[in-house]
């Protein structure tokens, strides 16, 4: 069951949001039910302190004349209900495309200065969510997980080429098929995280799946996207049996 | 004998010094050279005329100098400066001998003294050289001149009236006094003309910075006028609609609405100032900074955009690294879109209660270029000497703890993040 919220202060388009996501859901069969609508950004934290909520869709307004704003009760939201989709619906001049995008990571966002296309992106966003909470369950890929200040960040396995301490302490810069970012941890405890990371250096941990080659001479591991990283003698020799284990296996 | 150990120790205290001035204490070829050319001419030269002397030690130290530093300029000043302390040192120990006579040995008197005035030199080197002063601040053309014209009188001096006439004490004295006269004239007009330099160094940088806060109050009367614009026309489009329900003309209205306020709106929305964010900064150099560059990549057809929700002004992080690093980042979105077709800059801050967020995006061209690549030193796609500033970029991050980076490169697009932490560590 996924439950939807909307909070949206002009009553007006509130009961216009509500009635097209009603309308839809009796169309469509989906396991959907609008829990709650209000006003008052403080009554649906209040619900989500009481309740139970697995899976939540929420259409928010930024504007909500509170001093809460639909972008800090997203904040919010996401704080507790990791997996929450949060669908924005707002006027131009209140857009804050990379916020809701970088900050938020939001689902959708709906402008109200187009009132014919208003419908269409709302069922288009229940759609999407639903879409997004199946494949999640089926899913098998493998994610590490970064925390960063109060955001909390998945990574795919998969695109973890390597991780690097930082020459600034408790830094560690994690380095991607498709770029890189820093973090606070240490490269001792990121070792023990799981069993495909291997340090290979004082300063490295690899990920074992995406070495390309291993020179034992150089002492140098080449990565999937060419990058070379350093490796000690022993964990050299140690990698390559491990690499042969994997390729016999 | 005598005469030879001093000429070694006044030799020995001219290196000393001249390395000192020079703040590199290692050995070079240079010194080389010193100990064997300039020494041993030197201690040669002491059987001749005392006045060969003083000329070819000048000239050999002259060189021994211009071999160190390799440019003839701060070797003549560097020179002059030391030369003049030795010779002033030597007046001194002749005064006090004379003074007390008592003829004690030279080199008793001269070594510790030369040591004093060495500490001297080093104490005042030190308290410059923390001053940070610019290179281009220290010498021009005519202190070259000033220092040459110096060190050829005092020599001139110094051989017609001391070495040809004897050493008497008089004219010790008058030199003496000659020489301080000298120093301290020389060394007001080196200070007066740093203050000067200094003075016109900050003018000039107030007045960009006046001239980019225009640029930028001319924006928003710009601006500003748009919107009252609106205001005019809001007016009027409440009027008539006041007009339309006051006579029930309900078809009109439509008409009206459809006619008139619809475009009205569209416009409105259309022109939306992207910049308008931009005053939710509150460090003005950051603000500056970001108006500046995003300006000039409007100028040049870049399409652009600053976003940030709520009013910021304390960054918690030094303000001159953090301006560095956004300017280089901005200057790297402007180059990657200068040049595409519809290429755009989203930039972007964003806060919450622990972190800080700067976020600059810009389209990018198709290439298979690698994220590790871009960033390692002197890469670009432009040719040398163009792509060290991701690297800088990095060392920049890197001095402050509390800095962090994020560099992706999707698709369509390349993406740079700071996050600045300013909560407490969460451990």
């Amino acid at each position: 069951m996924i439950d939807i919220f909307v909070c949206e202060d002009n009553a007006k388009q509130m009961t216009e949001i509500v009635s097209y996501i009603s309308s839809y859901l009796l169309m469509e069969n989906f396991d959907m039910e609008i829990k709650l609508a209000t006003n008052d950004p403080q009554e649906i934290l209040d619900y989500l302190d009481k309740n139970n909520v697995n899976k939540g869709l929420y259409f928010l307004d930024i504007d909500l004349k509170t001093d809460l704003n639909g972008i800090e009760l997203a904040a919010k939201i996401r704080q507790e209900h990791f997996n929450s989709k949060i669908v924005f619906v707002t006027t131009h001049s209140e857009m804050v495309f990379l916020t809701f995008k970088y900050q938020i990571e939001a689902l959708d966002y709906i402008l109200k200065d187009f009132p014919n296309e208003i419908q269409k992106r709302i069922t288009a966003a229940i759609v999407t969510c639903n879409r997004q909470f199946k494949e999640n369950e089926s899913q098998s890929e493998e994610y590490y997980q970064i925390k960063t200040g109060n955001h909390l960040r998945l990574v795919k396995i998969s695109d973890i080429l390597f991780f690097e301490s930082s020459p600034v302490p408790h830094k560690v810069i994690v380095h991607l098929i498709n770029g890189q970012f820093e973090f606070y941890s240490t490269v001792k405890k990121i070792e023990t995280e799981n069993k495909i990371f291997f340090r290979c250096h004082k300063s490295y941990i690899v990920n074992i799946d995406n070495i390309r080659s291993i020179n034992r001479h150089t002492r140098e591991l080449t990565m999937i996207d060419e990058e070379k990283i350093p490796s000690s003698v022993l964990a050299c020799r140690t990698l390559v049996k491990l690499v042969q284990e994997g390729i016999s296996r | 004998m005598v005469n030879v150990m001093m000429l070694v120790f006044q030799e020995l205290f001219f290196a000393l010094n001249c390395k000192i001035v020079l703040n590199d204490f290692r050995i070079k070829y240079a010194d080389l050279f010193f100990v064997l050319f300039n020494m041993p001419l030197a201690i040669f030269s002491s059987n001749l005329n005392q006045s060969v002397l003083v000329g070819t030690i000048l000239i050999l130290n002259i060189i021994y100098l211009i071999i160190l530093t390799r440019n003839i300029k701060i070797s003549i000043v560097i020179g002059t400066m030391v030369y003049i302390i030795e010779v002033i040192t030597d007046h001194l120990v002749d005064i006090i001998n004379l003074l007390i006579q008592k003829n004690l040995p030279y080199l008793i008197e001269f070594i510790p003294l030369s040591f004093f005035m060495t500490l001297i030199l080093y104490l005042v080197c030190r308290k410059i050289r923390e001053k940070r002063l610019n290179k281009q601040f220290l010498l021009s053309k005519n202190e070259v001149f000033l220092a040459a014209g110096t060190l050829i009188l005092i020599g001139g001096l110094i051989i017609f009236t001391e070495t040809m006439q004897g050493n008497k004490l008089n004219n010790i004295i008058y030199n003496f006094v000659i020489l301080l006269l000298i120093t301290i004239i020389l060394i007001t007009i080196h200070f007066s003309r740093i203050r000067e330099l200094r003075k016109q160094f900050l003018l000039t940088k107030k007045e960009t910075q006046i001239k980019n806060d225009n640029r930028y109050i001319n924006e928003m009367e710009k601006h500003y006028n748009e919107l009252r614009k609106f205001r005019h026309d809001y007016q009027n489009i409440l009027l008539s609609l006041d007009e339309y329900l006051k006579t029930d003309d309900i078809s009109g209205l439509k008409v009206y609405y459809s006619e008139a306020i619809k475009p009205v709106s569209s416009r409105v929305l259309r022109q939306k100032y992207k910049l308008e964010d931009l005053s939710k900064i509150g460090v003005k150099e950051l603000k500056s900074i970001f108006f500046n560059k995003l300006y000039s990549a409007q100028m040049i057809g870049t399409e652009v955009s600053f976003e940030s929700k709520n009013k910021i002004d304390d960054f918690c992080v030094d303000t001159l690294d953090l301006v560095l690093a956004v300017g280089i980042i901005l200057d790297n979105a402007i180059e990657e879109t200068n040049g595409q077709k519809n290429g755009s800059i989203q930039t972007g801050i964003m806060n919450t209660a622990l972190e800080i967020t700067i976020i600059v995006k810009n389209s990018l061209r198709n290439n298979d270029i690698s994220v590790w690549k871009m960033k390692s030193a002197g890469f670009s796609t432009k040719g040398a000497n163009r792509g060290l500033g991701l690297n800088n970029l990095t060392e920049i991050i890197n001095r402050n703890d509390n800095l962090m980076l994020e560099t992706m490169k999707m698709d369509e697009y390349f993406l740079q993040k700071i996050t600045i932490g300013i909560g407490e560590d969460e451990e």
